[in-house]
């Protein structure tokens, strides 16, 4: 898992870096909120908001809308009051993290779920088939298992070598994940006692 | 007897190898008080107890932890939480019979008394009993004591001397509750006051005791900030991912792909928006646009009709399949069941870390698939997983499940505070809606965590609209009394639609449950969703999101509105003039067709679409609903006023030339308050959600007016609301503080065993073998066994739970003198004679045992036992006649006893 986030996180500063150098979506922006521009006799334009991208000392309405209409300062000094103008700005930065973790996370998922969905079963199918038998003569001889009676925190034998009895332990956690993720598709799917 | 009877033997027990026990002399200090009987038990409870501590601190003091080996000091540890743990248990009589007298009538008092007296005179022998000499062949149970002070406590007060045992390596098993069981709070908090105690106790003894005092004091403060850092911190990230992955279905910004529509067109200069608001500009690229450079027509329509189908029915199959695979308890809303869990059930890995990762990722999916559902609701549950995961940081309350509960309560204000940005209302809602046992502390503590969350959410600003909530409405039109009528109106609507989707979806629920469509969960999904893309896509109002399309509903028609609601015959001079009352031209009669459209796709799509196995939640869907039609009222209501402004309503308030009267986005605010408050039945915290999610202080009263005749129509056909009706369909143990019940059914009408049944199955205090013990261990299943004196008067002793025992006897088999002929003792008295055949040892279980169970007689009525369950947060309690043993009631008990008196069928077993 550490591993994983590491690489995760590697990767991500180098897409940021990367994106950065041609980023033309701006950070801020000069807005003009006007009404049509029949109001005082001109041709209407069907445009009634008006975007520039400009510092915020500029920003004003007859520098925005002189890029509409341009050599008509007079025209303009009668409209501009009747507009709104304001400069804003924003941050896409968290959006562009947020979004590519979230890429990633449902990638790995996808992948984690393939895995699960079609190799593992293949891989596994012969210990699977004699798990099955065993825990269905398990459950036939009792009903109800106790959570002290399906784990045996003592049964795993120590290993010789220390990497292998992380692998043991991991693959133990995955196999205890998986009776519990097991037992609630029962709950929910089969048995419909839980979220109906 | 030999001389070793003047000492008592004491084995601790080692839970490495099993059978390294070691014999320790103790000292035998309580040994040399008065014997009591029965007269003047407070004031002497008071001396003694003043009189041991003195005498353990002493004794305390003289062990010099140089002089002395480890294991010895150890012993004398032992020993002394032994002796807390009993004065702690006279304290807890105390507490516990301190309720009883406020909830008992006075016809019951007197009885309580006499036990009361009876009970701590048990306590009170026992504990200056303790220590006392015991034969060679008795073997004391006690515990192998760490120095840990959380350990420590947690084990010797949380079974009774008995919980350091090989189990604590298994990490699943924090608690002593098993998978779908109640929860006993009196016990627990009782252990909670009891390691309190001993903190304070140990503050002076040196600086890392005042470290972990002070640690432990501010605990609490520091859980609920990380709870409202992390749900903020989730909330916000499942904000932007789905307002993107909803974005993918219409196209893509192809050069900077993370970035959604509105926010890719935000610094164009050549934005434009269509007839419907929606935003359009070159840097956006439909699917079409992206394949081939289709000019607007039927083609453009076709291929961006397919690619909104296909990634609707992705995203969904995606979403199912997530749940499915990784985490199943991530489906629905998850309020019911964060209700049950609160109200004291265990629900194992329902809070885990697989159902916070699938459930945020999930829920990003199913709403962008635009099925009609919301992801409003599910984020109570992820802030509630994010509670429980940083409560086991905190031993104090990941270790205790009735503490951890307020950590939860806590956490749930903070997921609607995160949902909504609105952190008040989230409090209200965790008060009003799901919190069972809600302190003032809690109180203090929820106001933190969602003020913390809201924080989080509005520094990383996930709406992009620099606001903090997502409905922020700019308009402050007053609003004319005539217009109460309407509100009430909708209020009425919004009950009986509430009604009416509870009914439904109850009813789908049960067909689902119990037909051949529950075994095929992905399939129904994607025919669901499939329908849904299908229905929603030709109709604008229903292809934007929801949150969108509320968005769009509520807020007022502007001068740079050029879209078909707002296309008034109203000439705007100004962008900063004032709206005032126009005549609706044909787009505004065009839009309130399409919106009637939505209004009926949203309504009959809802009703399948909750309750599909994804995370879905009802909210937002509700909202959107009574938008529409609150929106549609208005515009109704506006054109009444502007073409009769002479009618007697409208000739006060509407006849005046230059005044904006009627606005209808406040109306499409009334209605979402109206359908939300007809589904979920709540008042208080719906009106403050909604003016906190709109920034409309001035509508409160027109909100308050629609949510609670929506409450009281609604209420009219049938009691509770979609969540409370969702709880009694699974049949969930939850026994509601609100509901009352009135039946004079007795105890002894509701206790098992019942007339038919076998008896109940006890022990005896003495005379039972270990092997009848296993026995009967192993033939029944119950949580708990009553303790009698004998099987002939049934006099009762005390309650011994099942797990404590099975602990103790697994540890005591290691030993090799055990075996099944061992005679087992409850009691603290040593026979003279003990039965030592065939050399077997006897073991003596007393300090497994509950000495103080709750008790009642059979005659109380079961108003005031239901109250005891509810009030008191009882797990069980024993029924007795003259001091005779009859039977028990559990929760379920009562639980089944109103299902089975409201004609339900309950599903628990």
């Amino acid at each position: 898992m550490k591993k994983l986030i590491s690489i995760l996180t590697i990767f991500l500063f180098c897409y940021i870096k990367y994106s950065q150098a041609g980023d033309e979506f701006y950070d801020f922006r000069c807005i003009c909120v006007c009404p049509s521009f029949s109001v005082i006799g001109e041709e209407e334009t069907h445009r009634k908001i008006y975007i520039d991208i400009i510092n915020k000392d500029q920003c004003s309405c007859e520098n925005v809308l002189s890029k509409w209409k341009p050599n008509k300062t007079e025209m303009l000094k009668q409209f501009c009051p009747r507009c709104n103008c304001n400069f804003e700005v924003r941050n896409t930065t968290t959006m562009k993290i947020v979004v590519i973790i979230i890429i990633c996370i449902l990638a790995l998922l996808f992948i984690y779920m393939g895995f699960l969905l079609c190799l593992d079963p293949w891989m596994n199918r012969r210990t699977r088939l004699y798990q099955e038998q065993q825990n269905e003569e398990l459950s036939m001889t009792s009903e109800t298992r106790t959570p002290e009676s399906d784990d045996h925190p003592f049964t795993a034998i120590p290993s010789s070598s220390s990497r292998s009895n992380v692998i043991n332990r991991v693959t133990q956690e995955q196999s205890k994940w998986k009776r519990q993720v097991q037992e609630q598709r029962r709950t929910v799917y089969d048995r419909h006692v839980l979220l109906n | 007897m030999s001389t070793n009877e003047k000492k008592s033997l004491l084995v601790s027990i080692n839970n490495r190898n099993g059978n390294n026990y070691d014999t320790l002399n103790t000292i035998t200090a309580p040994n040399n008080f008065p014997l009591h009987n029965n007269e003047d038990n407070l004031i002497n409870m008071k001396k003694i107890k003043k009189k041991n501590e003195n005498e353990e601190e002493k004794k305390f003091k003289q062990i010099d932890p140089i002089n002395l080996d480890e294991r010895r000091a150890r012993g004398d540890l032992i020993q002394m939480y032994n002796i807390m743990n009993k004065l702690d248990r006279i304290n807890l009589i105390n507490e516990s019979y301190h309720y009883f007298f406020q909830y008992m009538s006075s016809r019951h008092t007197r009885k309580q008394t006499t036990q009361f007296d009876e009970n701590s005179d048990i306590s009170f022998r026992q504990n200056h009993s303790f220590g006392l000499s015991m034969d060679d062949d008795m073997l004391e149970i006690t515990t192998d004591a760490r120095r840990d002070v959380s350990d420590l406590i947690d084990r010797s007060q949380g079974s009774k001397n008995l919980m350091d045992v090989p189990l604590v390596e298994d990490s699943s098993l924090r608690t002593h509750y098993d998978d779908f069981h109640t929860i006993d709070w009196l016990k627990d908090l009782a252990r909670d006051r009891f390691r309190h105690r001993v903190i304070q106790k140990r503050k002076k003894e040196s600086i890392w005791q005042t470290i972990v005092t002070l640690h432990d004091s501010w605990s609490g403060w520091i859980c609920v900030l990380l709870v409202g850092l992390s749900s903020g911190l989730v909330a916000a990230m499942v904000d932007i991912g789905t307002n993107w992955i909803t974005n993918i279905k219409d196209g893509i910004c192809v050069n900077a792909f993370w970035l959604n529509k509105p926010q890719c067109c935000w610094a164009s200069k050549n934005i434009t928006y269509d007839l419907y608001n929606n935003p359009k500009c070159p840097e956006w690229f439909t699917w079409p646009e992206v394949f081939n450079d289709w000019d607007d027509g039927f083609g453009e329509f076709l291929i961006s009709y397919i690619f909104y189908i296909f990634w609707a029915s992705f995203f969904s199959l995606l979403a199912v399949l997530l749940v499915r695979v990784f985490a199943p308890y991530a489906s629905g809303s998850g309020i019911p069941e964060i209700k049950t869990i609160l109200s004291g059930f265990i629900i194992r890995g329902y809070l885990g870390k697989w159902t916070l990762l699938i459930k945020s990722i999930g829920m990003m999916l199913s709403t962008s698939a635009g099925l009609i559902l919301g992801k409003e609701g599910p984020f109570v549950h992820v802030a509630c997983c994010c509670g429980n995961i940083f409560s086991y940081l905190f031993p104090k309350y990941g270790k205790n499940e009735a503490k951890k509960r307020e950590i939860l309560s806590a956490a749930s204000a903070a997921g609607v505070s995160v949902a909504f940005g609105a952190p008040i209302g989230g409090i209200l809602f965790s008060l009003e809606e799901v919190s069972y046992y809600f302190p003032l502390k809690t109180m203090w503590r929820s106001f933190f965590c969602a003020m913390i969350g809201a924080f989080v959410v509005r520094l990383i600003n996930p709406y992009g609209n620099g606001h903090d909530v997502q409905f922020s409405i700019d308009y402050k039109a007053p609003w004319s009394s005539f217009e109460l009528i309407p509100f009430i109106l909708l209020g009425i609507l919004g009950g009986l639609w509430g009604a009416f989707f509870i009914k439904f979806n109850t009813f789908w629920s049960k067909y689902r449950k119990s037909t051949a469509l529950g075994r095929y969960p992905i399939t129904e999904v994607l025919v669901v969703a499939l329908v849904t893309a299908l229905v929603t896509f030709p109709n604008p109002y229903t292809r934007i999101s929801m949150t969108d399309l509320i968005k769009m509903l509520v807020s007022q028609c502007k001068a740079e509105d050029d879209s078909y609601l707002c296309n008034y015959e109203r000439n705007f001079t100004s962008s900063n003039a004032k709206i005032l009352p126009a005549n609706a031209g044909s787009g505004v009669y065009r839009a309130l067709w399409l919106l009637f459209m939505a209004l009926v796709v949203q309504i009959v799509l809802m009703m399948f679409t909750i309750g599909i196995k994804v995370p879905s939640g009802l909210l937002i869907p509700s909202m959107s609903i009574g938008a529409i039609a609150g929106r549609m009222i208005g515009i109704t209501v506006e054109q009444l006023a502007y073409h009769y402004p002479k009618f007697i309503l409208f000739q006060n308030e509407c006849s005046k030339a230059d005044e904006n009267c009627v606005t209808p986005g406040l109306y499409a605010i009334v209605g979402a308050c109206a359908f939300l408050g007809g589904a979920t039945k709540m008042t208080v915290s719906l009106v403050v959600i909604m003016f906190e999610l709109t920034g409309g202080l001035t509508y409160i009263v027109p909100l308050m007016a629609a949510a609670v005749t929506a409450k009281w129509v609604g209420d009219a056909f049938g009691r509770g609301g979609i969540y409370d009706s969702q709880i009694e369909l699974n049949g969930y143990p939850f026994l509601d503080n609100k509901e009352e019940f009135n039946y004079t059914t007795l105890a002894s009408d509701v206790m098992t065993p019942r007339p038919t049944d076998p008896p109940l199955s006890v022990f005896t205090q003495e005379g039972m073998s270990l092997a009848e013990i296993e026995q009967v261990l192993k033939e029944t299943t119950y949580t708990g066994y009553p303790v009698v004196v004998s099987r002939e008067s049934q006099h009762l002793v005390g309650y011994v739970l099942r797990r404590d025992l099975q602990m103790a006897i697994s540890q005591q088999r290691r030993n090799p003198r055990v075996s099944g002929k061992s005679m087992v003792y409850f009691n603290k008295t040593i026979p003279q004679n003990p039965p030592t055949s065939n050399g077997a040892l006897s073991l003596r279980f007393f300090k497994l045992l509950d000495l103080a169970p709750v008790t009642i007689t059979d005659q109380t009525p079961m108003e005031t036992v239901i109250d005891m369950f509810r009030k008191l947060g009882l797990r069980i309690t024993l029924v007795t006649h003259n001091g005779r043993l009859l039977g028990v009631i559990t929760k379920k008990d009562v639980l089944r006893h109103t299902y089975s008196i409201n004609n339900h069928e309950p599903i628990f077993n």
